[in-house]
């Protein structure tokens, strides 16, 4: 069974995923991949660092299937992964969003089946 | 180098270099039903095993408590541990415990000479019972004296008003959590501080199986972030030859960085960009 750690190295890998940070619901970090570092993401990254809990927090509460953050040059989407963890992807803002959609999934799954 | 005392936990000691460092102070933190007693009693028992001492101090168990929760884990050699005199368990109660030096000096009596394995748990009722002013020097003074035992597992428990100074004069401190959820990050371990060396820094999640205890569950990966890499010993090697052909006093504290270096040198990338700052700060050039 993959880790956790080899589930977001495969995801960060994808051409369209800038960093992938699988969360615990109280906001402790599970696994972090980034694939390229640059001021940019340095900028989500401590946005994330400041909101995770609250973001995951709504989540929880109201059910959310997805949240999604859009910035200048990022976007970040927070997709609750199994019942105590959320995946957060990092990507560029303009990305196949689809094809990206079918990566986050086929993570989750790999997830879930772990979390298990 | 140092001797480090393993803890018995498995999985844990591959994320410390080894273990606790010798008579030291690690302080296991969490809130209730986490693991805390089982861990205790697993880095007691490791010892006792091996014809260590042990003295653990309990301040809510009995030791009849204290020797069925054992057998239950799986642990009944307990009993001949108690029987042979290698483990000596005193119950006490936080309250009565009013000045630490004297309770230090109990305890001394009890161990003698040679040196053991500890446990306080919890140390949470103590906490409470010396608040005053002088908090933080009667804490760190009763720490000194635990250190002067042995090594020393204590544990404290995670909840409101609970004086968190422990935290910061332990040589170690390892958060346990348990969220309650029934996945596999539900019950998870961090190393929050490990003073002297190199630690994981994950959150990893443990279980606790009947016959052994607490497992911690580390990957190789995770292991190898935190293995100093032999595959730079050449880099240096020539270091240390460098070193030698400096003269007087300095030579020897140049080698004993250069040597701390190497043995915590856990990164993948080559040390040779440090080095040369490592030469250009201590000498004035690059060697």
């Amino acid at each position: 069974m993959r880790t956790p750690d080899e589930i977001l190295g495969e995801l960060a890998e994808s051409e369209w995923v800038e960093a992938a940070i699988l969360y615990r619901l109280d906001g402790e970090i599970i696994s972090l991949k980034i694939s390229r570092e640059g001021y940019s993401i340095l900028g989500v990254l401590h946005w994330m660092e400041r909101q995770v809990k609250h973001v995951l927090r709504v989540i929880e509460m109201e059910g959310l299937e997805n949240v999604i953050y859009t910035f200048e040059k990022n976007k970040v989407i927070f997709y609750p992964a199994s019942k105590s963890t959320v995946l957060a992807v990092i990507t560029e803002v303009g990305v196949h969003q689809q094809l990206l959609m079918m990566e986050i999934i086929k993570a989750i799954e790999s997830i879930r089946s772990y979390m298990r | 180098m140092e001797r480090k005392v393993p803890t018995g936990i498995y999985g844990l000691d591959e994320l410390i270099g080894g273990g606790f460092r010798n008579n030291s102070v690690n302080m296991i933190f969490g809130g209730t039903g986490v693991g805390k007693t089982t861990f205790s009693m697993q880095f007691i028992n490791y010892g006792l095993n091996r014809g260590e001492k042990g003295i653990y101090i309990s301040m809510e168990m009995t030791e009849e408590q204290i020797i069925r929760e054992s057998k239950q884990i799986g642990w009944g050699e307990i009993e001949k541990h108690i029987e042979k005199g290698r483990l000596r368990i005193i119950h006490t109660h936080g309250e009565d415990i009013v000045i630490l030096s004297r309770f230090l000096q109990d305890i001394e009596e009890e161990i003698g000479e040679e040196e053991v394995r500890l446990a306080i748990d919890p140390l949470t009722p103590i906490i409470y019972n010396v608040q005053q002013k002088r908090h933080r020097k009667t804490i760190s003074e009763f720490f000194n004296g635990l250190r002067r035992f042995g090594t020393s597992v204590v544990t404290l428990e995670e909840m409101e008003g609970v004086e968190m100074m422990p935290l910061y004069l332990a040589d170690s401190v390892i958060k346990l959590q348990s969220l309650g959820y029934g996945e596999r990050y539900d019950r998870t371990l961090r190393i929050v501080k490990y003073r002297g060396g190199k630690h994981g820094e994950g959150l990893y999640p443990f279980s606790i199986e009947r016959g052994l205890g607490i497992v911690v569950d580390v990957t190789e990966e995770q292991i190898n972030r935190v293995t100093p890499k032999m595959k730079y010993r050449e880099y240096f090697e020539d270091a240390k030859r460098k070193i030698r052909q400096v003269e007087g006093e300095l030579r020897e504290a140049l080698l004993n960085k250069i040597e701390a270096l190497e043995t915590s040198w856990t990164r993948d990338e080559s040390p040779e960009r440090v080095l040369q700052m490592f030469f250009r700060t201590e000498l004035g050039r690059e060697i």
